[in-house]
């Protein structure tokens, strides 16, 4: 079709493109409506409701579930819920932080060319490769009063008991384990960056420090922001390495994911899905402030790369 | 000054791209590296630079050996044959980021980089990243970021490439006056004769890694040192005719022409006359190379006519009006004060007179 036939027919022929777009999509829109809005309306649903046997006002006994306003959410303002919230946003805050730095160094490391390089590579991946249960349960070995850990540094601590231990035991862990990951997602970002921008910076003079601080570190941003976004949403919504490494009902680790498991196996269904709503809209609003604040920066960079890759 | 001793670079793959090069640049000069895509050109260039380490010989800047000097110390600025910008800082501080290396105060550097953006007519696009700029642009951009401070030496690789044929020559006027204002030695890569000759002081042509020539733009064009560099260097490229010597006489593609002295009867020679210097005749003559017209090119003022003389072909420029008919018999005639005459692969002297 020539040009000028095609700008003519342009916003007639845009319309169709955009229905047909959104029948192709339709089935997928269903799909989630199906297994994602679904679950997380009744999820919030349920958390207005309680369910089980009570006498009513006459002194009857009723069953089945009935209308109990923000009943289940009183449990909000207790302490359980309120140390909960506040174990999820250090072990976030902390481990986020130290695998950012870790991420970048291990990226740097395997972004420089050197034999082996490959290996290295692979090797650095093992432990995001290797399921949480299994590294929980290795950790724990480590961290047995006459384990390694206490070993190396010539100390008698209860690492698995509960305490400030125990938190940073957790924190140890959980950067170990997906520190891989933020380094990984961001040596993606650094093969991108042409190398001769490296170069021009060098005949500048610029030194080592610089280059990172100026070239380097705002080239790969917007790689580094999609790290942290996937891992604090990650972190925030943290379950199973607490549970074994140190393990359920541990007040100094309880995570709120480990709050609402706990509500859920007593059948505290109401309270349960109180707090899901709230872990839900707590990492919701996260998510919004960063890509508010960092988000629209991010996709402009992305955009202005790729025309000058190309 | 620039001065390249025995200058060897072996890339790890084995190719030599730059063999034994020995080469002086004086201080302040405009020196262009002029040569075939692949000759080692940009290498040169980065090895200049200190980007890229010599396997063998040694460079001197200003007196010193730099041959192991990074390069952030060798005070030299560079523009890179595909720009190197960086993409997350706008045009201001893309000019403005070597001053900023060498810490000088915001103010000044952006008053500096504003100046060097109006000379190469940036001013509209400041504060645009590379990304919303055009090749030429990002071209321009470059050639501001290198000129901002004032270094040494400049190493420009084909800094003017990407430009239209209007701004192309309004910037070689502006590189010209630029670089007779600050006075700083410059090398220039480029593979288009026409701007090596226009700005350059000295040229040097390269092929395969070697100096084929090296010279002011008059020699090079007037006395081309061999038939590469002669065929490489002019808007149309020159004529070159195998002969024999016969006594004192040339026999060249069925002419006959007086032989310069120095020749022994019997050698092969290579006969070269640029088309510029090479006229009709639509009559038969002995010191004409006989052929039939087979081809003309409009070359606006003046027309460029190939004649087919047996197996090779001849060019001449014709002025406006005196074009013979395809498909004719005509006669080109060298102006043999003009003509050079090679043995083996290099100049023979003395040139006809
Ligand atoms: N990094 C490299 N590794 C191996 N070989 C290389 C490398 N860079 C260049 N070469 C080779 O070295 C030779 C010279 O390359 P160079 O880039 O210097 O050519 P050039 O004269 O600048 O060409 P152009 O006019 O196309 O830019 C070429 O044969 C090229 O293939
Ligand atoms: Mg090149």
């Amino acid at each position: 079709m020539s040009g000028a036939a095609n700008r003519r027919r342009g916003p007639r022929e845009r319309a169709g493109q955009s229905r047909l777009a959104a029948l192709m999509l339709s089935p997928t829109l269903v799909v989630l409506a199906l297994v994602v809005l679904y679950p997380l309306l009744s999820a919030v649903r349920e958390s207005f409701y309680t369910s089980g046997e009570t006498l009513d006002a006459d002194g009857f006994v009723v069953e089945g579930e009935r209308f109990a306003g923000l009943a289940n959410y009183s449990g909000v303002l207790g302490e359980r819920f309120v140390n909960a919230l506040a174990n999820t946003t250090l072990f976030t805050v902390a481990t986020v932080s130290i695998e950012v730095v870790l991420g970048v160094l291990m990226a740097l490391v395997m972004h420089r060319a050197f034999r082996g390089r490959g290996f290295l590579r692979a090797s650095i991946l093992i432990p995001w490769a290797v399921p949480t249960a299994v590294s929980g349960l290795m950790w724990r070995w480590i961290f047995q009063a006459d384990g390694v850990a206490n070993t190396i540094i010539g100390q008698q601590i209860l690492w698995t008991t509960e305490g400030v231990q125990a938190k940073i035991a957790v924190i140890v862990a959980d950067t170990w384990k997906t520190a891989p990951f933020v380094g990984l997602l961001v040596l993606a970002g650094l093969q991108i960056i042409a190398g001769e921008v490296y170069e021009a910076a060098r005949v500048d003079g610029a030194s080592a420090w610089q280059t990172f601080w100026r070239i380097t570190l705002p080239l790969v941003r917007p790689a580094l922001l999609v790290a942290v976004l996937f891992r604090m949403m990650d972190a925030l919504r943290v379950f199973d390495l607490p549970y074994v490494l140190i393990g359920p009902r541990k007040h100094s680790v309880e995570t709120l994911s480990a709050l609402i498991w706990d509500e859920a196996t007593r059948v505290h269904y109401g309270p349960a899905s109180a707090y899901g709503t709230m872990l839900f809209l707590y990492i919701a609003l996260i998510a919004f402030v960063f890509v508010k604040l960092l988000g629209a920066d991010l996709l402009a960079d992305v955009r202005t790369r790729r025309r000058v890759a190309s | 000054m620039i001065s390249l001793h025995g200058l060897t670079k072996v890339y790890p793959g084995g190719v030599c791209a730059v063999d034994e090069l020995d080469l002086e640049i004086a201080d302040g000069e405009f020196f262009a590296l002029l040569g075939p895509s692949g000759c080692g050109k940009t290498t040169l260039l980065r090895t200049i630079a200190g980007l890229e380490t010599p396997t063998s010989g040694t460079v001197g800047i200003g007196g010193a050996d730099v041959t192991t000097t990074p390069p952030g110390r060798r005070d030299v600025a560079m523009v890179f044959q595909d720009y190197a910008l960086f993409p997350h800082m706008d045009v201001t501080d893309n000019i403005a980021y070597p001053l900023r290396v060498k810490k000088t105060p915001k103010t000044e550097r952006h008053a500096k980089a504003a100046a060097t953006a109006a000379r190469l007519s940036l001013s509209d696009m400041l504060t645009r990243r590379p990304g919303q700029l055009s090749g030429g642009q990002q071209q321009r951009v470059a050639l501001a970021r290198a000129i901002a401070c004032h270094p040494k030496v400049f190493l420009f690789d084909e800094p003017l490439s990407n430009l239209d044929a209007r701004l192309r020559l309004e910037a070689r006027t502006f590189l010209k006056r630029l670089q007779r204002e600050l006075a700083v030695t410059t090398v220039f890569v480029t593979h288009d004769q026409g701007e090596a000759l226009a700005l350059a002081d000295r040229i040097a042509v390269m092929s395969g890694g070697r100096l084929m020539q090296v010279g002011t733009p008059t020699e090079i064009f007037q006395r081309p040192a061999t038939p590469f560099v002669a065929s490489f260097i002019g808007a149309t490229p020159m004529n070159l005719l195998p002969g024999d010597v016969r006594g004192d006489v040339l026999h060249v593609a069925g002419a006959a022409l007086p032989a310069p002295p120095g020749l022994t009867d019997g050698d092969h020679i290579t006969y070269g006359v640029r088309p510029e210097y090479t006229d009709l005749s639509a009559s038969p003559r002995d010191d004409a190379f006989p052929g039939t017209v087979a081809v003309m090119e409009n070359l606006g003022t003046a027309n460029l006519v190939t004649i087919e003389a047996g197996d090779t072909l001849i060019q001449a420029v014709v002025p406006e009006g005196d074009e013979p008919a395809l498909g004719t018999a005509a006669w080109a005639v060298p102006r043999q004060a003009r003509a050079l005459v090679y043995t083996g692969d290099r100049l023979h002297a003395p040139i006809p007179a």
